[in-house]
Formats: C-alpha cells, sequence, structure tokens
C-alpha cells in the first residue's frame, strides 16, 4: 500500500481537557488512516473519545480541549499545524460534518434553503441562483421529495429524519472528499436509522465520498462500514477490516462487544455484558486502560505500555498479549 | 393574521383592565377628591358645585363608563389646576419627552449592541472584564446622582450647556437638541449596562449551541459564524427588553426631567401629584399605561417576526 493512497492518516494523535493548569487526555495516542471513498466506522462506548477524535480531525474541539500532540494528514497536509484561514477553506469544501442531533444542528432562525445554499456560496463555487437549483437537486438526491417546500420551512417544521437528510445534504452538497458521521442515526428511531444508513452508502458509493462513521453500534456498523477501529477509553485497542474483526476477534474488549450482541439464537438466555466500568477520564489510566476488566490479562499487564502489532496488512491490535495470539487463522 | 388578531383582542383587554384597575385605585384611596381640592375650609356650597363638575354624585359604574366612554371620544377629562383638557396638556409636553426618548433608545443601541458583542467576543479577557466592571458601576449609580453630577461637571465645569437652560423647540430646534444631549446621556447611562449585559450573555449561551458548530464545518470563518448565525438567535431574548426600555422611555423619566428642568411628561405627573389634580394624574397614568401596553404589544410581534418558532399569545 503507497501511503500517497491515504485520504487521512492520523498519527500518534492525543486530545484532552485542559482545566486550568491540569491536563486530562481523552484520546491517547491514537493512529489511523483512510483511503479515499472508504467508510471507516469507529466505533465504542460513551466516553472513550470517538466524538473528540472526530471534533479534532474537523478542527471544532471546543475551548477547554486541545490537541496535545500527534498529527492529522488530510491529502498530504497536516491540517493541525494550517492557518485558521486555510482551515476555513476545508471545512464544508473537503471535510463536512454530520452531528448526532439534526433539530439542534440546524440554525432554528434560518429557512433550510438558506441553510444549504450557504456552503455553496462560502466556497464561491455558485450565484444564489446557481445554488438555488443544486440546492434543489440535492434535496431530491437526499430523499425530500418536495424540494421547494422544504426549502421555504424552516427546521422546527420538518421531522428529525428529513432535519438530518437536511444535515446529509448540506454536507455533501459542495462534493467534499470526507464526511464525518458523529452518530448521525442515534436520535432517530429504528426505521428512520436504516433509511439514512443507505442513504450515506448510495452517497459514498455514487460520490466516492468517504465516511468516519462514529457509532456504539457494532450492528450498524458491522453491515455498513469497510473497516473498522475499536476505541476503549482514549485507545485504538483493534482495527481492520469489518471481516476480519468480527470473524476473528482478538481484543477480549472486542470480543466481549462483539459477544454482548444479541442474536436470533441468544433468544431468551440472559443478556451477556462486559462486567466493570470504563474509566472516567479524570481516572489515572494503566497502561492497558481494559486490564482491569480484561478476561485474560496477566500481571505484565498492568506494567508493560501496549504496542501496536499488526496482524496482518487488514488487522492490527493494540495489546501486550498480542504475541502469543499473533498466529491467528483467518479462513478467507 | 389569525395570530395578530388574537393579539389585538388580548391588547384591547388589558387596556379595560388597566383602566379598570386605575378606576378603582383613585376611588379606594381614603380622602375626597374635593376636599382636597378645596381644602377643609370651603364651603359646603363649593364642595357641591366642585363633586357636580366633576361627576363625582353618579353611581361609581356609570362613573367608570362616563370615564371610559369619554376617553374613547378623545376627552380625557379637564385638568383642574390648568383649566384646560387633560390631552391637551399632555399633548403639550409629549414632544419634549418623545424626542428625549428616541435620543436615549438610540445612544442605548448605538453603544450598548457594539459593546456587548465585543464583551462576548473577548469573554473573560481584559476588554470584557473591564466592560462588566464599568457597566456594574452603571447599573448601581441612582438617576438622580448622576444627573446632579453631569450637571455639575459639564454644565458648571465644562461648560458644554447651560444647567435650567431648556429651550422649547419652537424657539430653537439645534438648542433644543443640544440641551436634550445631557439628559438623554444620563437616561441612556443604566440602559447600556443592562442591554451590553443581556446581550453578552445571550451571545455566549448562543455559542454553546450545536449549530454552530454546523455553522464551522460548512466553511464559515468566527466572524460569519457570529454574524450571520449566532446574532440573530442571541437577539430574540433581548427584544423584549429592548421593549420595556423603549416603554420606559416613553413614558417619561420624572426624575431625570426634575433634575435637568425639561417640561416633560415625567414633570406634568409630577405637578399634577403635588396640586392633587386627579383627573389630570388619572388622565397620565392612563396615557403612561398605553404607551407601556402598546410598546410591549410591538416587542411581542417583534419576537414572533423573528423567531417563528414562537408563538406569544
Amino acid at each position: 500500500m503507497k501511503p500517497d493512497e491515504k485520504l487521512l492518516q492520523v498519527y500518534n494523535l492525543s486530545v484532552g481537557v485542559q482545566q486550568g493548569d491540569r491536563y486530562f487526555p481523552a484520546v491517547d495516542d491514537i493512529e489511523f488512516s483512510m483511503r479515499e471513498g472508504e467508510i471507516l466506522g469507529l466505533v465504542g462506548e460513551s466516553g472513550c473519545g470517538k466524538s473528540m477524535t472526530a471534533l479534532a480531525i474537523a478542527g471544532l474541539l471546543s475551548d477547554n480541549l486541545r490537541v496535545d500532540s500527534g498529527s492529522i494528514v488530510f491529502e498530504q497536509q497536516d491540517i493541525l499545524h494550517i492557518t485558521e484561514k486555510e482551515k476555513v477553506r476545508l471545512r464544508g469544501k473537503d471535510i463536512s460534518m454530520v452531528f448526532q442531533e439534526p433539530m439542534s444542528s440546524l440554525n432554528p432562525l434560518m429557512k433550510i434553503g438558506k441553510q444549504v445554499a450557504e456552503v455553496l456560496l462560502l466556497h464561491n463555487k455558485r450565484t444564489a441562483k446557481e445554488a438555488a437549483t443544486d440546492v434543489r437537486n440535492v434535496l431530491i438526491k437526499v430523499g425530500l421529495p418536495d424540494p421547494d417546500k422544504v426549502m421555504r420551512s424552516y427546521p422546527h417544521q420538518l421531522s428529525g429524519g428529513m432535519q438530518q437528510r437536511v444535515m446529509i445534504a448540506m454536507a455533501i452538497i459542495a462534493r467534499p472528499k470526507l464526511l464525518i458521521a458523529d452518530e448521525p442515526t442515534t436520535a432517530l428511531d429504528v426505521t428512520m436509522q436504516a433509511q439514512i444508513l443507505d442513504l450515506l452508502t448510495s452517497i459514498n458509493r455514487e460520490y466516492k465520498i468517504a465516511i468516519l462513521f462514529i457509532s456504539h453500534d457494532l450492528g450498524v456498523v458491522s453491515r455498513f462500514c469497510h473497516r473498522m477501529a475499536v476505541m476503549y477509553a482514549g485507545k485504538i485497542v483493534e482495527e481492520g477490516t469489518v471481516y476480519n474483526i468480527f470473524n476473528n476477534p482478538v481484543h477480549e474488549y472486542t470480543k466481549g462487544l462483539i459477544g454482548s450482541i444479541p442474536t436470533a439464537s441468544s433468544r431468551g438466555k440472559p443478556l451477556v455484558s462486559i462486567k466493570g466500568h470504563v474509566p472516567s477520564v479524570f481516572e489515572e489510566h494503566l497502561p492497558c486502560p481494559f486490564a482491569p476488566r480484561c478476561l485474560s490479562a496477566e500481571s505484565r499487564c498492568f506494567t508493560e505500555v501496549p504496542r501496536r502489532i499488526h496482524l496482518n496488512e487488514n488487522h492490527a491490535i493494540n495489546c501486550v498479549l498480542a504475541e502469543k495470539v499473533s498466529e491467528v487463522e483467518y479462513e478467507i | 393574521m389569525k395570530y395578530f388578531a388574537k393579539k389585538l383582542t388580548i391588547t384591547v383587554a388589558t387596556v379595560l383592565i388597566v383602566t379598570l384597575l386605575i378606576f378603582l385605585a383613585f376611588n379606594i384611596v381614603p380622602g375626597d377628591p374635593v376636599r382636597m381640592i378645596l381644602g377643609t375650609e370651603a364651603s359646603q356650597e363649593r364642595v357641591d358645585m366642585l363633586r357636580e363638575q366633576l361627576g363625582l354624585n353618579a353611581s361609581m359604574p356609570s362613573q367608570y363608563i362616563n370615564w371610559v366612554g369619554g376617553m374613547l371620544t378623545g376627552n380625557f377629562g379637564t385638568s383642574i389646576k390648568y383649566q384646560k383638557p387633560v390631552l391637551e396638556l399632555i399633548g403639550q409636553r409629549v414632544g419634549v419627552t418623545f424626542t428625549l426618548a428616541v435620543m436615549t433608545l438610540i445612544l442605548t443601541f448605538a453603544v450598548a449592541i457594539p459593546l456587548g458583542i465585543y464583551s462576548a467576543r473577548k469573554r473573560g479577557k481584559f476588554g470584557d472584564k473591564a466592560i462588566s466592571t464599568v457597566a456594574m458601576v452603571a447599573i448601581s449609580i441612582p438617576g438622580f446622582y448622576l444627573g446632579i453630577f453631569f450637571i455639575w461637571f459639564f454644565g458648571l465645569k465644562l461648560k458644554l450647556f447651560m444647567p435650567g437652560g431648556y429651550v422649547s423647540y419652537r424657539t430653537d430646534i439645534s438648542a433644543f437638541l443640544k440641551f436634550l444631549i445631557f439628559p438623554s446621556i444620563v437616561m441612556a447611562i443604566p440602559n447600556i449596562a443592562v442591554v451590553l449585559k443581556y446581550l453578552r450573555t445571550s451571545i455566549i449561551e448562543e455559542l454553546k449551541r450545536e449549530y454552530v458548530k454546523t455553522a464551522y464545518i460548512k466553511g464559515n470563518t468566527a466572524k460569519g459564524v457570529l454574524y450571520k448565525h449566532v446574532l440573530k438567535n442571541a437577539f430574540v431574548p433581548i427584544i423584549s427588553l429592548i421593549g420595556m426600555i423603549t416603554a420606559n422611555a416613553l413614558g417619561g423619566s420624572i426624575i431625570v426631567e426634575q433634575v435637568f428642568g425639561i417640561p416633560g411628561i415625567g414633570g406634568l405627573l409630577i405637578g399634577s401629584i403635588t396640586s392633587r389634580d386627579f383627573p389630570m394624574v388619572q388622565g397620565m397614568v392612563v396615557f403612561i399605561s398605553l404607551i407601556i401596553i402598546i410598546v410591549n404589544t410591538l416587542a411581542d410581534v417583534a419576537v414572533q417576526l423573528v423567531d417563528p418558532r414562537i408563538k406569544i399569545t
């Protein structure tokens, strides 16, 4: 794999909360990459740092959060170290984002047509008149059959599903290369979830827009993503193709997560869960934060810092014990 | 449209209730107005005459209906002191008060809005803290003190205006406006402090909302986010405040008018109360209430026009 094929590369990224003089790491030394047109799922429990990673890439970290170290390379350019002006040029045009709560993510006092067109006008791509045509087309594309009515509406006049479609329309209208979707279906009901995922899939195929899909729902990730990275307490514990990870989960956390998905065969049995709880950002972290909950933990898990071990080209793991399991048999 | 019809009905009802309350208040207050006007020494004949003249011999409901009915036809009653229609007397004074109010409001918003935006943008930094401190002081100083200070400092020390040298706009419009500048500053100072503090808080609250992230990710600069998205949202809760400030300014500032010797509505009200000119006081209270009700109704309508989600009834 040549490095220049990569759309996004994240190296040694650490992001944390700054409280006065104290700094608490929330994303701790993570590394992953995305190719053009790829859908990467970033999975983990709430508070594991997945949203913060997304916001760091988008450059939208709030004032109390800061990137401590590392680099985020987007198309051979370290976007952590470019000027604000260059960041502004990138946002909307090359990188866009869809959030969890569509209702609060839209400006309540601006009509939809104007909000969607704004992206094009900001990047000098169209005149106001041309933009209106583009907006109409993109609204039809995202599954809003009456675009003129939607354009004249205010956000509160639309349902949650329609609002999220508008958000997606806004995110794709300038044909960006990367779309960050931060739990885009969590606030929607189940039937709407499936429709939004179908929409994202078709956008990915048609426009070759890469999607960084943040989710806590392994089932959704397994159906929708090409590759996935599992995060736990600010670290990526396992990364690879969805196929490899679901068929040969190596990290005990990944195994636990996959084991806790209810299936048809487990009907009637008690739900499986991982014992213990996620350490808070403000607690002192162990070298391997999962060690206290890990079923195969040994004494060295509490002292040695796990390194990233590539099991093969499409499967990597962060675990001290991984040397033992590095001879995984892949059924191909 | 249905909304505006409803709003109008409610406004009219409010006005009626207010007149009823004013009427009852003036009747409940102990003491005979006729005796108050004429003094205890007056002969029974004169008392009876004035009582008849003021229509006080009729029953309370019919007195109320006569009074409200009179006002509907523009007859607010006759001042006892000046022996002239109340409305005519108010009309003579209203121009001065309204000019003062408009100057106060222009000053308030011209200063408070930029300062509020600046304070919110520099929140926590030196500029913001300096503005907040000055605003706190400005809110705390009583109006009469500030007025006296202005007369002493700008009038007597710097000789920028002539204290007590009010000139009617009928004589010299530019001298009239020049004289009103300093009282309007005195009236504007506490308003500026209140508006800028509310606006600052409102902008900071709005900046925390999710749509701000959306605005950034679309490719807006920090300025674009503020002026195109945040500001309009931040103004929604300020509109009612602006309404109240406007109504208060139009109702006339008794203190500032007294301190600077301006013959406005505030001065007229004080004069009428001290001389027990009760038809005059009653008429003026109704007039001031009307202004407050109308301006607040307009503010509600403005909120509704700016924010389509809000339905104030």
